[in-house]
């Protein structure tokens, strides 16, 4: 070496010791200060630290995490090793023939699962950064909307439950429909995955999402609604899928199978929907029967393949039989268990008064309230034997006449008038009926003992008031006296005969203008007394 | 397509939910619904020749018992703040959660939709309010749900001022 080179050399030397030294102390001086940034920047604010880190730490974590569960997986793998079932018997004989490790037959077997959808969405806004889609019969259409929805989703589980910004909703799961949702500072994962996914899609989805972050950090911060820079992120994520193998399996499912399946469906639909129908008749039966005039049924019950109704019926009430028809019910698998007894229904009511009392055609009958309304026209027997008989009869309270003519009244009306167009005379100043009138009296007489037999023969009442009549002749004081003895006179007359004395009224005159000349009479008048 | 996320703001049943109905769907319901969270649609729109798309976030009204959570206005690149013309007190309502989301989002465009047009005789604010409003640099409208008064206009009013 020659002494340029030496101290060529040494110089060299020296300037990287200095180098060297002048690092360290470089190094030792801002040690420090980054220290201290670092502190008071994750005191601050710890998530820009978080961000910037979160590319590279989520996989070393990860794979930290992936190690232990390997060797718990090894240990799960152990047990599967030794159960035994026929399931199992037929998974081993597969790993035998395929060469693989049973424990992975057993997994592929338990997992049946499709990726449908992965939505890469914007954090801040909602909005849909990329779609893409493993199936071309789900519409695409409303991806927008879907991403939008899912981060409202999102966002109302967070002020629902008042979670911390960094607590994220994971799962939303509806039937066999997985919604998984992986966050990253700024953007979400989100997939949809139907049957039983297994947990390393979200392994895979984490790993996406972290290399999008790193890839386009800066186009996610500052976002401003263009999602056409993200169009290659749709590499990332078919990717991310076929990694998963992500078509999926289907499961095979044996037509036999399913024939008797179908089958099995068909026969028990078919016996539930008849015994459903039935149930559903038998119903629709016992709601008319019980609505039926004259019919309570109290209790009714179910045995075996037979039915029984128990109740009250009024034997004028509707045969349930043709009911029973008509709800296609048949008679042999119903008992009826009747107690007979009268209903109160007015028709029901009606029809046993028209039995009891038997009217001629030309009355007609009617119940209201438990009033009977008779009406027409009716001998006067029929109305008295009505009368007694309804007595007995407690459906009805009141009988009312009102529009009933009595045969025998219109007959008797002829009689009456003969009796009030009868007078007797008397001499000035007699009180006595001269023998000149004798007989016209016993006629008059003979006249109101008819009257009073068919009267009473109807259960009614007359008055026969008799009338006296005094002339001018003299003062009123004794005129009043000599009238009143006149019609005595004849009552007496009449009483004598054997007419009972209780249906006379004995009446003067009673005011002065009451006279009249030459009028020395006794007359009858005939008053129907009212019954109560 | 450029997408922006649009947010509708205001008190309780001010008809936030029926404006994006008859936006989106031309369509009014005499039913009131009340909107729990919030419901997002989407309506394509045109500015200068160019489709925008809008993601309109229809959240729910401020009321005594619900606070209009901070969690959904967040991203909106611009917001309809809506009042109703017959109810005053939906306007101090309005006032402080213009606020409130301008706090949060910063210089956002905003249009302030006075609703319910089409009871104009029915409204209880005198008209100095409005200008009032105006004068404050608020962009007015005056709107109906039912007919379609303004509706269209008032989103694509605010749809040309996020795009400038």
């Amino acid at each position: 070496m020659t002494q340029v080179d030496q101290v060529k050399f040494s110089h060299q030397e020296h300037s990287s010791v200095v180098r060297e030294r002048t690092d360290k102390t470089f190094l030792q001086a801002i040690t420090p200060v980054v220290e201290d940034a670092i502190h008071s920047s994750v005191a601050k604010n710890p998530t820009p630290l978080a961000d910037a880190l979160f590319p590279v730490m989520g996989p070393a974590i990860r794979k930290a995490i992936s190690d232990a569960l390997r060797k718990m997986i090894l240990s799960i793998n152990q047990t599967l090793e030794h159960s035994f079932s026929l399931k199992a018997v037929k998974w081993r004989m597969q790993a035998l023939i395929t060469g693989k490790p049973y424990a992975e037959i057993v997994l592929l077997q338990n997992l049946a699962y499709q990726i449908r959808h992965l939505f890469l969405i914007h954090r801040e806004t909602g909005l849909l950064l990329q779609h893409v889609s493993m199936f071309e019969d789900d519409s695409e259409k409303d991806s927008d909307m879907v991403s939008g929805m899912m981060k409202a989703v999102q966002d109302f589980v967070q002020d629902s439950f008042q979670l911390e910004q960094t607590d994220q909703l994971g799962t939303i799961q509806v039937g066999d429909l997985n919604l998984w949702v992986e966050s990253g500072p700024q953007a979400l994962l989100v997939a949809v995955v139907t049957g039983v996914p297994p947990p390393r899609i979200r392994d895979e989805m984490i790993v996406t999402l972290e290399r999008i972050h790193g890839k386009y950090a800066r186009e996610l911060t500052s976002f401003q609604g263009d999602a056409g820079v993200f169009a290659p992120v749709e590499e990332e994520l078919l990717h991310c899928c076929e990694r998963e193998g992500i078509t999926g399996k289907k499961k095979k499912r044996s037509f036999a199978g399913l024939i008797l399946l179908a089958l099995a469906f068909l026969v028990s639909g078919y016996f539930i929907v008849r015994a459903t129908d039935r149930n559903i008749r038998w119903n629709r039966f016992m709601t008319e029967l019980k609505a039926l005039p004259g019919i309570i049924v109290t209790d009714h019950w179910k045995k075996g393949q037979s039915r029984f109704v128990e109740g009250l019926r009024d034997p004028l009430s509707q045969d349930p039989a043709p009911l029973l028809e008509r709800h296609r019910i048949h008679p042999d698998r119903v008992t009826f268990r009747w107690e007979r007894y009268l209903a109160q229904h007015e028709p029901f009511v009606q029809q046993r008064t028209i039995e009891l009392l038997d009217p001629p055609p030309t009355v007609s009958l009617r119940i209201s309230n438990d009033t009977l309304y008779a009406s027409g026209k009716a001998s006067a027997q029929w109305i008295g034997n009505a009368r007694e008989r309804l007595k007995g009869f407690w459906s009805v309270g009141f009988f009312n006449t009102d529009h009933l003519i009595n045969e025998n009244w219109v007959l008797m009306l002829g009689l009456v008038d003969w009796i009030e167009a009868e007078q007797l005379l008397f001499p000035v100043g007699q009180t006595q009926l001269p023998v000149g009138q004798i007989r016209q009296a016993d006629r008059l007489t003979g006249m109101v003992r008819d009257l009073l037999n068919q009267t009473s023969a109807l259960g009614q009442s007359i008055i026969v008031v008799i009338q006296g009549m005094a002339d001018s002749t003299g003062d009123f004081p004794g005129n009043r006296r000599i009238s009143q003895q006149r019609a005595q006179h004849v009552a007496d007359r009449m009483i004598r005969a054997g007419l009972p004395e209780e249906v006379f009224v004995v009446k003067g005159i009673e005011k002065e203008e009451d006279v009249i000349d030459a009028k020395r009479t006794v007359t009858v008048k005939i008053e129907r007394k009212e019954e109560k | 397509m450029i997408k922006k996320k649009v947010s509708l703001i205001g008190a309780y049943a001010v008809g936030k939910t029926s404006l994006v109905r008859q936006f989106v769907y031309s369509q009014f319901s005499e039913k009131y619904l009340t909107t729990i969270g919030v419901k997002v649609d989407k309506k394509v729109v045109t500015v200068d020749d160019r489709d925008l798309m809008l993601m309109i976030w229809d959240i729910q009204g401020k009321d005594y018992f619900l606070d209009v959570p901070k969690q959904y206005i967040k991203g909106s690149a611009g917001f309809l703040l809506v009042m109703d013309g017959t109810r005053p007190e939906t306007f101090s309502v309005a006032e402080s959660l213009c606020q409130t989301t301008q706090e949060l989002l910063g210089e956002v465009p905003f249009i302030a939709l006075i609703n319910k047009a089409d009871l104009l005789q029915d409204w209880q604010i005198p008209h100095i309010t409005i200008e009032t409003l105006q004068n404050r640099g608020w962009h007015v409208l005056l709107t109906s749900a039912r007919t379609g008064e303004n509706v269209e206009e008032a989103f694509s009013v605010l749809a040309k001022k996020m795009m400038l």
